[in-house]
Order: C-alpha cells, then sequence, then structure tokens
C-alpha cells in the first residue's frame, strides 16, 4: 500500500479537527441561491449577498423561550442569509426555512426588513393542494410588515388556529396558513439571533448609502452618550426635556469614504410616540448638518413626517429656542450627539 | 496503483498545510472600538483572524460511505468505501456574491467490483477521485450569465437536476453517454422562467490532459420551483472510451403531486466506431414520507441498440430498481436497492442484485 493516499487521507482528517463543521444529510453540490425569490420579493435588486452562520444550540434554545414551538434538530448546521442588494445598498433580507407539512416539506423564502418585519414570502417548495389559498393577496396582506408580535396576534392562544377571519378555507388550509405563519416566526427570531452582529451594520449602510453615496465604511460610536453630550444637552435646555427619544436605543455610525474620512453620520434613534416606537434615521453630513430624516418604521401621519422635515438643514448652531417644533428639538439632540463623538479622530 | 490526479496531489496536500499551520491560526485580538466595517466584512467576527476569514461562507463536511452488494451469481460481494470532504464557500466583495466554490474529494476503495467505471485500474483499486470541484463565477452582471471551471457533472437529463452524489439512486446519463462528469468549463444562468448549462470537458471524467478527448453538453429546463419541471439536452463527444463520435440528445420531465413524483427521461442518438444508433428512457415513480426523510421509489429503465451492418435489428435490455432512502438524521443515511435486470442484452443473463448503503456525514 502507497503511501500517498494515507497521507490524504489523514491530512482531509486533520482539516477537520481544524475546521468546525456542522453536517448536512445531502450534499453541498445540490445548494442552489434562491434567485428568483430574492428578486421577486426585491424587484429593484441587482445583486445579493450571502451570510452564512451557525444556528446552534443557543439559537434553539432562544427560539424555545421565545415561541411555543421548538427547532428540529435537523434545523440545526449551516444556513445562509441573502442580502438584497440594489447598487450595493442592502435593501432588507432573505431567509428561506423548511418546515413540515401534510403533503411533504414545505419550503419558504421569507423577506425581512432590517426592523425585523416580514415584508413577504414566496413559496420555494409546497406541494400541498391548499396552497393556492395560502399563496393568495389574502394572506400575503396578512403577514406583511408585521412584526413577530404581530404575527402572534394572527394564532389563536395555543398557536394552533388562526385568530383572524379565514375566509372560506378548508381546516387543511388553515393548517397550511398556521405552518406558514409559524415559519415566519421561526425564521424573525433565528434570524435576529444568529445574524445580530450584521443585521446593525447592513441597517446602517441601507440607510447612510442613498445620502453619502461615497460612503465604503461605517464606524458604530460605541460611546453615545458620553459626558460632554450630557453639557451640551444641558447647555441647550434639552437634557430634561422628554421628547420621547430612547436614549439608550440611539445607534450612531460614522460614514467614511474610501481615504478613511468622515462623511457623515446615520444616527438611529427609537422615538416613542403614542404609545409606538418608531425607529427614526437621521443622515448628518460631516458639518453635523441634517441632510435628510426618514423613518425606518413608517410615519404615523404626514403631519409627522412634515414636522420632521422641518429640521433638514439644522446645524449645530442652531439653539433651542430657534425651533418652533418638538421634532426639531429631537434634531438638535441628534446633532450634539454626533458633534460629541469622541472616538473621531 | 493509479493517480489519476497524481497532479493535483501536491498542491492539495500543501494547502492543507497552510490551513493548519499555526501561522494562520485563529490569534485573538483585541477588539478596536473604532474598526471600520464595510459590506466585505459582513460574517466575520470582531476578532476573527486570517483562518476564520476563509471559514467565512463555508460549509464543511467529512463524508464516508460504505456500500455492499449482494448478487444473485456466485463469487464474492463486490464492496464500495469512500471517505473525503465535501466543501462549499461563497465567495463576496464590495458589489455583493461573486462566486461558489464546490470541493468534493473522496479517497475510494473498490473491492471485488467487476463492474467499475473505467479510471480504477482494476476490481481491487484505491483511487482519489474528483466528484464535483468547481468554481462557479457569478459576479457579472444579472442572472443570465455564471462562468463555471473545474470538475463538473455533464449537464444533461433528469441526472442534471437530482442529486445523486454518492447515492445508489441513479439515472441513465452513466451509460447513456460514458461519462457522468468531466474537467473543462462551462456556462450557466437563468434566463426569464428558463434554466441553462452548457460545457465542454477535455480528456476523460479524472484526467483533464487528453484533449483529444472531449465533450460538449447543455441542458436547458425550467426553474426547479415549480410542481412540473421539464428540459432538453444534447450531448456530443469525440474519442470517449469506446466510441469515435457519440450524440445524443434527450428530454427529460418530473410532476410533483403531493408526496408523490413521477419523472421520466428519453435519449435518442449515434455512435460512430462502432456505428449504432442508440435510444435510452427511464421513469420513475417515487413516495417521499416524514417530512421527506424516508423515500421510497421505483425505475425502470429501457436501453436499445441497433447496430450498423448487422442484421438482428434493435438489440433492446430492460431493468428495474426500486429503492428506499432514510435519512436517520442529518448525520447518516441509510439506502437500501434491489436491481434487476428483466431483460438482458444479447448475450447478456438475468440478475438481481441487491444493495446496501451507510453514510454517515459529520
Amino acid at each position: 500500500m502507497k503511501l500517498q493516499p494515507l497521507l490524504l487521507f489523514f491530512s482531509t482528517i486533520a482539516v477537520y479537527v481544524v475546521i468546525p463543521a456542522w453536517a448536512e444529510a445531502q450534499a453541498y453540490c445540490r445548494l442552489r441561491d434562491p434567485i428568483t425569490q430574492i428578486r421577486t420579493l426585491y424587484p429593484e435588486s441587482d445583486a445579493h449577498r450571502s451570510i452564512v452562520r451557525t444556528v446552534d444550540m443557543e439559537t434553539r434554545e432562544t427560539v424555545s423561550e421565545s415561541l411555543p414551538f421548538d427547532l428540529h434538530f435537523n434545523e440545526l448546521g449551516r444556513h445562509t442569509l441573502y442580502v438584497a442588494q440594489n447598487e450595493m445598498r442592502p435593501l432588507g433580507v432573505v431567509h428561506a426555512r423548511t418546515e413540515k407539512g401534510s403533503w411533504g416539506l414545505i419550503e419558504i423564502a421569507w423577506a425581512i426588513d432590517f426592523n425585523m418585519r416580514i415584508v413577504g414570502f414566496e413559496f420555494q417548495r409546497c406541494r400541498s393542494p391548499e396552497k393556492k389559498a395560502v399563496d393568495s393577496d389574502y394572506f400575503r396582506e396578512l403577514v406583511s410588515n408585521k412584526t413577530l408580535d404581530e404575527l402572534r396576534g394572527l394564532l389563536s392562544e395555543d398557536h394552533t388556529r388562526l385568530a383572524v377571519p379565514r375566509l372560506s378555507w378548508s381546516d387543511a388550509a388553515e393548517k397550511l396558513a398556521v405552518s406558514s405563519i409559524q415559519s415566519a416566526m421561526k425564521t424573525l427570531v433565528v434570524t435576529e439571533n444568529v445574524w445580530r452582529d450584521d443585521l446593525p451594520v447592513l441597517s446602517a449602510f441601507s440607510n447612510a448609502l442613498p445620502t453619502f453615496s461615497a460612503a465604503v465604511g461605517i464606524v458604530p460610536v460605541n460611546d453615545v452618550y458620553t459626558d460632554r453630550t450630557h453639557e451640551i444637552l444641558a447647555e441647550k435646555d434639552l437634557a430634561k426635556t422628554d421628547l420621547g427619544i430612547e436614549r439608550s436605543g440611539v445607534v450612531v455610525f460614522r460614514v467614511q469614504d474610501v481615504e478613511n474620512a468622515v462623511i457623515g453620520y446615520t444616527v438611529i434613534m427609537p422615538w416613542i410616540y403614542e404609545g409606538t416606537t418608531r425607529q427614526i434615521v437621521w443622515n448628518i453630513d460631516a458639518d453635523h448638518r441634517v441632510v435628510n430624516v426618514k423613518s425606518a418604521t413608517g410615519w404615523a401621519s404626514k403631519e409627522i413626517q412634515t414636522a420632521f422635515e422641518l429640521a433638514i438643514g439644522l446645524s449645530p448652531e442652531t439653539k433651542a429656542e430657534d425651533c418652533s417644533t418638538f421634532t426639531q428639538l429631537i434634531a438638535c439632540e441628534a446633532i450634539v450627539v454626533t458633534s460629541t463623538d469622541a472616538g473621531r479622530g | 496503483m493509479n493517480y489519476p490526479l497524481s497532479g493535483f496531489c501536491i498542491p492539495y496536500f500543501l494547502a492543507l498545510l497552510i490551513l493548519i499551520s499555526p501561522i494562520s491560526a485563529n490569534a485573538q485580538q483585541e477588539p478596536d472600538i473604532n474598526r471600520l466595517l464595510t459590506l466585505s466584512d459582513l460574517g466575520l467576527d470582531e476578532d476573527d483572524g486570517f483562518l476564520d476569514r476563509f471559514r467565512r461562507n463555508l460549509r464543511i463536511t467529512v463524508d464516508i460511505a460504505n456500500r455492499v452488494s449482494f448478487p444473485d451469481s456466485d463469487g464474492p460481494n463486490p464492496a464500495f468505501h469512500a471517505i473525503g470532504v465535501d466543501a462549499h464557500k461563497v465567495f463576496s466583495n464590495e458589489q455583493g456574491d461573486i462566486g461558489t466554490l464546490n470541493f468534493q474529494l473522496y479517497l475510494v476503495r473498490l473491492n471485488n467490483m467487476a463492474k467499475r467505471p473505467s479510471f480504477f485500474e482494476g476490481p481491487d483499486d484505491w483511487e482519489l477521485t474528483a466528484r464535483i470541484m468547481n468554481f462557479n463565477y457569478t459576479g457579472l452582471p444579472g442572472e443570465g450569465l455564471n462562468i463555471r471551471v473545474g470538475h463538473f457533472e455533464i449537464p444533461y437529463g433528469l441526472e442534471y437536476t437530482i442529486t445523486t452524489n454518492g447515492t445508489l439512486r441513479q439515472y441513465t446519463s452513466g451509460p447513456n453517454l460514458g461519462q457522468k462528469t468531466g474537467w473543462g468549463i462551462g456556462l450557466n444562468g437563468q434566463i426569464g422562467k428558463f434554466n441553462y448549462e452548457t460545457g465542454i470537458t477535455f480528456g476523460d471524467q479524472m484526467e483533464w490532459s487528453n484533449y483529444d478527448q472531449y465533450s460538449f453538453s447543455g441542458r436547458i429546463g425550467t426553474l426547479p420551483d415549480r410542481d412540473l419541471e421539464y428540459g432538453w439536452s444534447w450531448y456530443y463527444a469525440e474519442n470517449n472510451p469506446g466510441v469515435e463520435k457519440r450524440f445524443r440528445t434527450g428530454i427529460d420531465a418530473l410532476y410533483h403531486y403531493g408526496r408523490w413524483t413521477s419523472m421520466g427521461e428519453f435519449s435518442y442518438g449515434y455512435d460512430k466506431g462502432p456505428d449504432r444508433d442508440v435510444m435510452t428512457g427511464l421513469v420513475e415513480q417515487n413516495y417521499a414520507l416524514s417530512g421527506d426523510l424516508l423515500l421510497l421509489y421505483a425505475q425502470i429503465m429501457y436501453r436499445g441498440m441497433d447496430t450498423d451492418g448487422d442484421s438482428l435489428g434493435w438489440d433492446n435490455a430492460l431493468s428495474s430498481n426500486y429503492g428506499i432512502r432514510l435519512e436517520v438524521n442529518n448525520r447518516w443515511a441509510l439506502s437500501a436497492q434491489i436491481s434487476q435486470v428483466l431483460e438482458p442484452f444479447r448475450g447478456g443473463e438475468e440478475s438481481t442484485t441487491a444493495t446496501v448503503q451507510t453514510r454517515f456525514r459529520f
């Protein structure tokens, strides 16, 4: 027996020892990107990016703590999150999950935005004769733009029946709809848990790139509310004013170009209005002037949107007494957190 | 012992050395609070080193399969053993995904295998075999054009749409074309509601050095997310082992309804040197249970040849396969198949063979 095959055999095993491995029962050559589904769910996408991470026992525990159903052990392993992009700007993500159905496996590709809401779905595989009922405008509208809690509200308390009108659907169609909603819920929990480090970066790029087209990188600002920040807020009479800003959730990214120069900031600010938290996104240029503002979760009303847009153009020189609306005061606070960015070189 | 991949072994071994070298080991670093993040950094953690960067978007598994056949004739039982690596890695740049590497390298041992692929020297042999080993470049705009280089499956018929890699369940490509894989270059993509793949291979299934021996093949088919899928394929080759020229064209289709799937393929063509017309057909019915973890299937295969110059007319052969595959979990798969030669070619014999296989991936 020659030595060479043995060397190759044992060296292959050594590679396994070094490189962590998560098995799947079938060969990897069968893996195919859900290109059709990505393009359908994000029609403006022109490219996509894969992020492969491991769904492990920790994720399984998180799912069982958050939901009344588990991940099966066969669902553990390496999975791909697809980022739909348009001219490099992330639009949202697609994650496909497989559920057991009465007619075999059901594979659904779920589109999720960066606020962890389901924005759409496409069946990759569903052999059920009831598929038409669930693959309908009614059901799509039912699950679209829903967070995990809102999806939970579509199901009965025991999560086995719909809590919303099922029209003229059969029991089998309702069962398929329930399985699909459960799949959506699982997908949200798994995505938020497994890709928790990637989603904020994607969100920041998604918000920054349309404004700062020269951006090639972002730096998360770790210490947003420094002592200096609090001092300036106090000077501007903003420290104690309750503007509805959830300060503990404010996230700031420094936006930099190819030469590592700071070209602006993206500030994502949770704002509570009428009992609902909305994500207000400020894009502020390198001179700390407000370039634009939008709500990642949708504006409460046209009037609120107009009020916030009055803040465009505000700068560090703006005084609180010059602001005629509370939305402009919120903008002043966003300007302060960027101008006191301690990590900026 | 033959090493058709002898030119590959040395760089393969060197690549493995680099991977396990302490130089490339993941060194713990202090997280940089001012770390610039680009889209290329997605999938990496803050303190990832070189090895972790290589592991990004990587799936890798060791795959071990053992197969034993029990023919109804006297003699030792043929056996097949394989151990190897199955790896899949996605490459991305600032623009997004630009390509996928599929890497399957297996050490195979045959015992008492009278019927075997031509690259094995004898019924008892070791070989290092490349199954699928190619890079598919997807960085061109749109989905319509990707470029595949390396060792890939000949795009023809049902074999292309159903994964038969290392399984008992097979289709007609092997006996019909004389090869299932080859080294070469190809194009593939999706245009509207169809996908396509075409490729040129050189040499036989494992050797790429013989440029006199080549094949040109392709398949155009519907997308795989429908209940009804169908396609059309072609194959042309020169200087295949045993024939000067070979041409085939065929159609294939499969239909899913509930847990049942019906599928079939039909192929017609000719060989030159020896000169003969050839037809091949297959139908399969399968049934999947328990979330596709259990698959039952039945196949009937027809092969016919009409050799020029003899007055014997068509020589027809009919065979069947009945099989079961159980995925015990995401690591173990057990398979069993009974194969029968119902009607042999002239001079052949009817036979029945039972085969069992265990496969472990970890």
